[in-house]
């Protein structure tokens, strides 16, 4: 069989194919030059710069005032199940480190984690900022400190007409998040914490729930 | 951008699906186009008669390899929450060798028997029903062989990584080899043409 | 179509995929969800114990189908199909060479089948999700299974030379 002369489709496709060959090389003769495209760098220079200027926790008043006011936040608690059940912060989530890693929520999601003192939420916010979660928070002072600002507030004798007003507002506050306010006279600290030892022991906060799903979601 | 758009939570699962759906509706598509839905002309590859097959796989790879480098460099796409997948080196050789046989006895892979099947290749359908026999045999065997497949892994390790060589120097590579390899195969199927 | 332009429109298609999903195609998973299926309605004790069945399971006796690769080989099916319709490809028929009958062909369709399916399984992917998609990662055990796959199929060709010319 002799070869046939190649026609005109022919070699218009053999120009087609020098030119996608060539646009080929040249891309990949740049991509050598160029050596590593971005993969994502960890940008820890950010990450530094967030935690200097504040901007990776939120204080339990500020977090207290944004659920008030209706703003979609996915609370993460990061301690163990014991302490979880015993009390808990109103329409939390109880998950572990590694199931938080592992798709336990999304980059698009706000979220405030949160563990009995920091520390452990702050291991966890580390984690999840070098892996690209713009929008992690944690709370400032932990269970602990929610407990004490927002469950728990005290308006002592004797204060200013502002910090009776202000009071007034975490009373609300504290009330929604099924806390104790409390306006004491004096108390020693041998009381108080006898006082608040025993709230922790009367009843779980109640959990706003909507669907099946979502009361699963927020079991210990 | 937020790229993968996914892995960035900006849809959810049900979209995820329906993406699919699109996704594979261009994959069999150009499969398709390519002359992937029949086993004689797939076949042909390993008589080096007809090197589609080469042509195709390889220029796809090109093509998605450079897309990815180049989306990344513009900071379009995160590269680090594209799942690279993991090695398991002697599986996978295995596989390969076992795959292979069966690819140029059968005539077919698991994405160009469903185009064949689809556009009425009786023999596409009978292979298909093979390729269900093997995935069972082989859930029936896993616990056997459990061990054995789950050895020599080396994580998601890349071809970069084991030449030590940087992410745009292996694209150059491979894209020189491929380069080469669709000359030679041009010329591999103008001679075998003209005998 | 210029198979270079068939392999640009693929690459493009997997790109499409990384870009959105963050993952690659696939052909074979899709496979084993519909035999995973199949198992768990006839023994699903037996597959709900198995770790290879389990995993397409999902939760125990969940739907195997409720896969991004099941719906991606659908997607498969319609698009092929459009092509095939196209080009005026869609024909019932048996694809093989003239040499051989047709009880013939099946057989050796029928053998390939199994190991594809098998060596698939074993190599955690087919070439569309191991060769295609690795292979565009340059994930080493990838290129391994695509050369390999080349390597034996070149070497055991002579012995289906018949089947196909």
């Amino acid at each position: 069989m002799i070869r046939q002369a190649p026609t005109h489709d022919n070699s218009f496709i053999m120009s087609l194919n020098k030119i996608l060959a060539s646009i080929a090389l040249i891309l990949a003769l740049l991509a050598a030059f160029i050596g590593t495209p971005k993969r994502g760098d960890r940008n820890l220079d950010e990450i530094a710069s967030l935690i200097e200027t504040e901007k990776d926790h939120i204080t339990p008043l500020e977090l207290a005032e944004q659920i008030h006011s209706g703003k979609k936040i996915r609370l993460i608690d990061l301690r163990d199940s014991v302490s979880c059940i015993q009390q808990h912060i109103l329409n939390s989530e109880r998950m572990s480190i590694q199931q938080l890693l592992n798709d336990g929520i999304k980059r698009n999601e706000i979220v405030v984690l949160y563990s009995e003192g920091g520390i452990h939420a702050s291991q966890a916010w580390m984690l999840l900022k070098m892996t690209r979660y713009d929008s992690v928070y944690t709370l400032l002072g932990g269970f602990s400190g929610w407990k004490e600002e927002i469950l728990y507030p005290e308006l002592k004798a004797g204060v200013t007409e502002v910090e009776k007003k202000n009071f007034e507002r975490r009373k609300t506050l504290s009330l929604f998040f099924g806390g104790e306010p409390m306006v004491i006279s004096q108390e020693t600290s041998k009381e108080k914490s006898i006082r608040q030892n025993q709230s922790t022991h009367k009843r779980n906060p109640p959990v706003k729930v909507k669907k099946e799903e979502e009361r699963l979601r927020y079991q210990c | 951008m937020n790229a993968p758009f996914y892995q960035f939570g900006l849809f959810g699962n049900d979209t995820a699906l329906l993406f699919a759906v699109v996704i594979g509706i261009g994959f069999g598509f150009f499969l398709e186009q390519a002359g992937f839905g029949s086993s004689v002309k797939l076949a042909q590859q390993f008589y080096l008669r007809d090197l589609t097959v080469f042509k195709v796989m390889f220029t796809a790879i090109v093509t998605a390899m450079l897309g990815l480098f180049w989306l990344s460099w513009l900071g379009l796409v995160d590269l680090s929450l594209v799942r690279v997948l993991p090695t398991y080196l002697v599986p996978q050789l295995i596989g390969g060798l076992v795959f292979g046989v069966g690819f140029v006895m059968g005539g077919y892979c698991p994405g160009t028997c469903c185009v064949a099947a689809v556009t009425g290749k009786m023999d596409g359908w009978i292979h298909l029903a093979g390729m269900f026999a093997g995935i069972f045999l082989f859930g029936e065997l896993l616990p056997l062989i459990g061990n054995w497949y789950s050895s020599t892994p080396m994580g998601e390790i890349t071809l970069s990584q084991i030449f030590n060589l940087s992410h745009g120097t292996m694209v150059l590579l491979i894209v020189l080899a491929a380069l080469a390899g669709f000359y030679g195969a041009d010329k591999l199927e103008g001679r075998s043409r003209s005998t | 179509m210029n198979p270079y332009l068939a392999g640009i429109g693929l690459g493009l298609v997997l790109l499409t995929a990384f870009v959105v999903m963050g993952r690659g195609l696939g052909a074979s998973g899709a496979l084993s969800s519909f035999v995973t299926l199949g198992v768990n309605a006839v023994a699903p004790a037996h597959a709900q114990s198995n770790a290879f069945y389990e995993e397409y399971l999902g939760t125990p006796n969940g739907n195997p189908l409720n896969d991004w690769l099941v719906y991606e080989i659908a997607g498969v099916l319609i698009g092929g199909l459009i092509s095939g319709l196209i080009a005026g490809r869609v024909r019932r028929t048996v694809d093989k060479g003239a040499r051989i009958t047709v009880s013939t062909r099946m057989i050796y369709a029928f053998g390939g089948g199994i190991l594809i399916g098998l060596g698939s399984k074993i190599a955690r992917g087919c070439t569309s999700g191991q060769a295609l998609t690795g292979g565009a990662l340059l994930s080493v055990g990838s290129w391994f299974f695509m050369i390999a796959v080349f390597a034996s199929a070149y070497a055991v060709a002579y012995l289906f030379n018949r089947q196909w010319t």
